[in-house]
Order: structure tokens, then sequence, then C-alpha cells
């Protein structure tokens, strides 16, 4: 590392030291994620000329001027973000990141899990998803011809998603649910684990899961290396069902995926057609269910977060939820007199 | 000593090399070495690791060592450190260095 | 070992956290090299840096420079582990931050006895130099440098002197005119050696050499630097001239050929030749030599 540069950690809340990230990520065409935790650069005296920071256990926004080339800047960024990361206790951490750029995280540690086209996600582990997928072992039986699985953000659990868990568990030997494990949405994960698991009662040849680390959020899916926004859900749709496809499908042994319906929302409409090629190829059958309508109208979680807003929202909202997910709405109207309002999840089945 | 908890040192800049413990307990030790010249220098650098965990004492461990290129006078210094912040002790025995 | 007379015409921090600037600084051609565990470091670093350094200065040392560590201030938290491992290491040299009064150096000294003896280092076998930051170390410049056998030279650090002088740093270096007559006659009165501040904006050659000029006419004997691209060209300002060359080896040869002939005592143009010339002339030779410089007449 060269003498003239300097190390020091980027102040998110000082607007100087954001505009100056800002404007060194749009110089390779990058964005700014708003959601970032923290962040790190060198500096040529007052000036930027790398940066890089984290949102969770999600590393991103890295960019390095191209006076530093050759001087693993990118080396010298991560060791301090990797640092503080730990310090703060999370050891488990991703990058997403342009593909043309994954030899050079390869080479600090960090190992591929999953490629597309426009994208790559690595962790910082050989062993990660390794490990992870063992533990999983025990969940497939060779019994099992047909196994299935659904992944499902539940936000919160409605009688639309009890539908499509059982359209696929009348089909299979076993169905899996994976829910999406990550605290954006309106609902938190533990809430929303426990609603599925109740929600669906006694269907006897089901298990819920949490997702973990590699069933990927949407809400979490970083974009700040796509060009374009329509980029962004068919990008996150390729990982995603690459890192299923390779990894989690083979070791659960699974057959057949499910997904419901989306008549409504363009990006749950765009994740299903990638899946829908993508599946097959992984020796995967792809089913898209339809939705199960109450009145007419598709029953959805968007729909029952927008009535939660509404006075007298609850009161249609229990024909749309069963009795579980309505007690508990009930109790958190009660307790909070409002629902959030920071929803990022685009729709119910995410 | 014991590795109470997980600790980090050093760096992924070249010629210098970034050491993760973790306790590993009823594991001994377990090391995973990365690096550039592992073919070469690997088993160098394992007799370094193993040396230093004997001097301190340190009998179980889970190491992940990125090595990119570090002298063993830097492994040496870096693994101290490790072991140091993961056993919480703020003074260093310079005597017994 | 080194000394009071030692070459010390540019000196190079290096950052302790930073193991590549550490392996790279022995091949530049500065006389002294700083391992830094104070500004260069940050708080949480502070352990690994110490260790690094340790193991650095005692088992992978540059031969040919002046090797020094830059503890943490005597205020500080970090001092008395600086220390202890500063001297068990062996540099050559511990350079003190911000010293401001003789009884902090009587006080430092005294420690490093202690701990000589402690670690069963020859006493007195470490130098010091004292960095001089702000207005009061100015003041006491005179006592400072005075205060102990140790100390081989002060060294001004202008940005933190400006500062706590509620000064504007330019590169004209006017403000700073009086501290460095200051730092010189101290070290002048003291017999130690005076080294200038740096030069900071790396990218201006023309600026450094005018800056270099100034030190080298002020009469101290070296400059700190921050890059390595700065050590040649503040080297060559302290490169003797043919002329001082000439005459050096002609004051030498003097003290040869009255050795040679049992004379107590020597001349050389109708003036005496006596110790301190002798030193200066070895001095210029030796910096000639350092320069690269072919001396006639080897001895």
């Amino acid at each position: 590392m060269d003498f003239s540069y300097h190390l020091q950690e980027i102040n998110l809340n000082d607007p100087w030291d954001l505009a100056q990230m800002t404007d060194l990520l749009a110089r390779f065409g990058l964005r700014l994620e708003p959601d970032l935790e923290g962040a790190a650069g060198l500096f040529e005296g007052e000036r930027l000329v790398a940066c890089g920071g984290f949102a969770g256990n999600v590393l991103k926004c890295f960019a390095v001027d191209e006076s530093l080339r050759g001087e693993n800047a990118l080396g010298t960024l991560l060791s301090s973000l990797i640092k503080r990361q730990y310090e703060r206790g999370i050891t488990q951490l991703f990058v997403f990141t342009k593909p043309e750029t994954k030899d050079y995280f390869r080479g600090l540690g960090f190992s591929v899990l999953a490629e597309a086209e426009k994208a790559v996600l690595l962790e910082n582990s050989k062993r990660g998803l390794a490990e992870y997928l063992t533990s999983l072992r025990p969940l497939k039986k060779n019994e099992w011809k047909k196994v299935g699985a659904i992944v499902m953000n539940a936000n919160p659990f409605t009688n639309g998603h009890l539908a499509l868990v059982w359209e696929a568990a009348v089909r299979c030997d076993w169905l899996h649910i994976f829910v999406v494990q990550e605290d954006r949405s309106s609902f938190s994960f533990a809430d929303r684990f426990r609603l599925v698991q109740e929600g669906i009662g006694e269907i006897p040849n089901v298990s819920v899961h949490p997702g973990g680390p590699y069933v990927i959020s949407y809400a979490t899916f970083p974009t700040y290396f796509l060009k374009k926004e329509e980029e962004f859900t068919s990008t996150y749709a390729e990982i995603d069902a690459a890192l299923f496809g390779a990894s989690l499908a083979p070791v659960l042994g699974i057959s057949d995926r499910f997904v419901g319906e989306e008549p409504f929302c363009p990006v749950t409409a765009i994740y299903n057609q990638v899946l829908q090629k993508r599946m097959p190829e992984f020796g995967v059958n792809f089913h898209v269910c339809p939705r199960v309508s109450e009145d007419g109208e598709p029953i959805s979680a968007s729909r029952v977060r927008a009535l939660l807003k509404e006075p007298d929202g609850l009161k249609e909202i229990k024909r749309l939820v069963p009795e579980t997910t309505y007690r508990y709405l009930t109790k958190k109207l009660i307790e909070s007199g409002t629902m959030k309002q920071n929803e990022t999840s685009p729709s119910a089945l995410f | 000593m014991e590795v109470k908890e997980i600790s980090v040192a050093g760096t992924l800049e070249s010629s210098d090399v970034q050491i993760i413990l973790k306790p590993n307990p009823g594991g001994g030790l377990a090391v995973d070495l990365e690096s550039d010249v592992k073919a070469i220098f690997g088993d160098a650098i394992l007799e370094t690791v193993y040396q230093v965990c004997r001097e301190m004492e340190v009998t179980e461990a889970a190491i992940e060592i990125h090595d990119k290129g570090a002298f063993d006078h830097v492994i040496r210094a870096r693994l101290i450190a490790a072991v140091l912040r993961a056993a919480k002790r703020d003074q260093v025995d310079w005597e017994r260095m | 070992m080194t000394d009071r007379n030692t070459l010390r015409r540019t000196g190079l921090y290096v950052s302790a956290s930073s193991p590549v600037n550490m392996a790279q600084a022995p091949f530049y051609n500065e006389d002294m090299l700083i391992y830094d565990l104070e500004d260069s470091v940050p708080k949480s670093e502070k352990d690994a840096a110490r260790l690094l350094i340790y193991h650095t200065v005692k088992y992978h040392r540059p031969k040919d420079k002046e090797v020094v560590i830059r503890v943490n201030g005597i205020d500080t938290i970090y001092f008395d582990q600086d220390m202890e491992c500063a001297v068990r290491a062996m540099p050559d040299t511990i350079r003190l931050p911000k010293v401001e009064s003789a009884a902090e150096v009587e006080q430092v000294s005294a420690l490093m006895d202690r701990l000589e003896k402690q670690a069963g280092i020859p006493a007195g076998s470490i130098n010091l130099i004292c960095n001089i930051e702000s207005f009061q170390g100015i003041l006491n410049a005179q006592e400072i440098a005075a205060a102990s056998p140790r100390n081989v030279a002060l060294a001004l650090s202008a940005e933190d002197f400006t500062a706590s002088m509620k000064m504007e740093r330019t590169k004209a270096g006017l403000e700073i005119f009086y501290a460095r007559n200051v730092l010189v006659l101290a070290c002048r009165a003291a017999g130690i050696q005076a080294l200038d501040v740096v030069f900071s904006d790396i990218n201006d050659l023309d600026g450094l050499r005018e800056d270099s000029r100034m030190t080298k006419n002020m009469g101290f004997d070296g400059k700190t630097v921050i890059h390595p691209r700065q050590i040649d060209i503040v080297n060559s300002f302290f490169t003797p001239s043919e002329k001082e060359i000439r005459h050096a080896l002609r004051v030498l040869a003097a003290i040869e050929e009255g050795r040679r002939q049992g004379k107590g005592a020597v001349s050389l143009d109708g003036n005496m030749i006596d110790e301190p010339i002798v030193l200066r002339a070895q001095n210029t030779v030796a910096r000639a030599k350092a320069a690269g410089i072919k001396v006639g007449g080897e001895r």
C-alpha cells in the first residue's frame, strides 16, 4: 500500500463524506445504497479514492479509483469492514458484485456461492454453505420420491399462502417451507415464522424452516452495481435460482417448487418467469398455482397490510387470513395503535 | 490461554496476514490456511502457528489464516495479537515474549 | 549503535499497522526509519501494532539505517506498554511526541534506565529524539535539548505547532521561522542534531526543494519526510559540495600526517585543527559517501 493513502471510516451522517462516496460510486456507474450501516474509505489527503460499506451481513458499494489499481485497495478496505463486522458479532459475510470483479474477492478469502449473468454472490468462507447443507441432510428421507419446496416471506401468512401450501402438500410426499429470514418486512421474522407454523396447523407432511442466509431476501439484495431497474428483479431471481437449484435442491432432494401466480405485482411476475426458465435446468419441476380469491379479489399479503391501515380493515381481514393470523394482527393493532409503514417486500409470496 | 471469543488481527493487505480465531471447545487446534504460497511455505507457516500456540498455551481454537505473503515475524505478531484479543488480555508479558 | 553524529538527513515514518509499508521502507534511501505507534495507528490497532513493531525490530530490522520507534505521548494510556515494548525491541532510538518540558525527558530517561536494566540491555544504549510540537515545547526547547545524555536530536513538527499557535501553515513557512531558529539554537547549545518539519505536498517537488534549501541554510541536520519520493531530493541538500569534500579530505590528511610524524597539534592553512573540525570533516566525508560520491584517498 502506497504511503500516500490513509484508511478512514466514512461518516454516513456527514453530508460531505456521504457526497464524496456517492460521487466516487457514480463515476463507476454505481449507486450508494440508502440502507448502509457503515462504510470505510481510502483517502489521499482529503480526497476519497476508494470506498466500501455494509448493511446487515452484506458487504457492498465498493469502488476503487484508477490511480489505486494494483495496490490492493480492496484488501485494505475489506480488512477494515470485516473487522468492524466481527466486532458487532456478524461473522458470516456476503458480497454481491459484478461477475467481472469476483476474482478480486476470491483472492481475498471469499468463495463464490452462485453466479448469474449480471451478478455473483460470494461469502467469506469456503465451508459456510457446505456446513449449512450438511445440517439440512437429516431432512432428506430416501423413501420420499416427490419432495416439494415453497419459499415465502409470509408478511403476514394469509389464506392465500395456506391454499398454496395445501396444493403443494397433496401433490408431494413431503413439503419444505422456507421462510425468508430478514427483519425488513412489516412483521419480524420471528412472528412471520410462527404464523406460518401455526397457520399450517396439522398438515402431516409439511415442515417449516428458517431460510437462513442462503435463501436470499429481495429486501436486502443489493442492486448498486446494476445499471437498469429492470435488471434488479431478474438478477436477484437468477442468483436465488442458482443458489436454490445448485445447492438446496440436490441436498434436500427437492423435485418440485411451488409459487403462487402473480397477476398484479410486476416484480413477483418477473421472479416467477426467471424461475420458470431455470428450475428445470436443475431438474426441479416448477409449478405456478392460481391465486385463491375472496370476493373476486386475489388474496395477497399486501392487501392485508393495506387493510390494516384502514379504520375498519380488521373486519375485512378476518376473511382473508387464518384464525391464528387474525388473532395476531388484532393483538398487534391494539398494542401499537397503527402498524409500521415501512415495507420493502413487494408482494405477499416473497 | 483460553480463546473466549472470536477475534481478528491483521489485514488482507499484501505482506500481511489476517487471522481469525474462534473458540473450539473439545476440538483441539483446527487450522485452516489460505495462502498463495501454500505449496512452498504452507508447512513453515503451520509450524510457526503451532509453535506460537504452544508458547502461549493455546490448546483449543479454530484458526482461520488468510495469508497475503507475510513474513514469519509478521505471522507471529498477528497470531499473538489475535490470541491476546480472544483471551481478552490487555497486558502483554514482554519478558516472556 | 547510533549517536549524536549519525547521519540523519532524512527520516521516514512508517505506520506499524501496515506490514507492506514496513516491508518496503528499508529499500529506500532514508537515513532514519521511524516505526510509528502514534498518529498513524488507530486506537483499536495499538495492541497489534506494538507486537508487529517488536517482532520487526527484533527479527527483521534494516541494517543500514537508524531504527527508531515513535511511541505515544507520555500522557496517553498507551505510553507504558509502548515504552516497555520499545525498549525490549532494542531499536537505536525512541522518538517522543509532543515533548514540552525537561522534566518529561528526565522522567522518560529514568524509565528507560529501569526498563533497560529489567531487560538486561546495557544502560543508556537507546537514544532519544524529542518531537517539539507546541509553543510550550519551543519555549522550553533549550532545557529539553539539554535534559538527557540520551538526546541525539530535537525534531520540529509544524502541523501541531501551528495549530497550537493558531497559525496558518504555509509553504513559504514564514510563520514557523522563529520556531525553526529556536530549535536549531537549542540543539547547537546542547550539541545535538536539529531535524526540520515535513513538507506535506508530496506532488510539489519544486516546493520541496525550496523548503529543503531553507532547512539546510538554517542549520538543520536533516528533515522528516512523509513519502519515499521525497527522500532523494532532501538527501541531496545535505550532500556536501565538491569544495566541502576536498577541504574535508585535506583536514583528514593533515591529521593523518600529523599522527605519522608524532605531532600533538596540527594546523592547516594557518589554522589549528581541533576536535570539532575533525568531526565535521569526518561527517562531511561520511555524508559524501552516503550520497554515493566517490571520495578519493579512501582511508
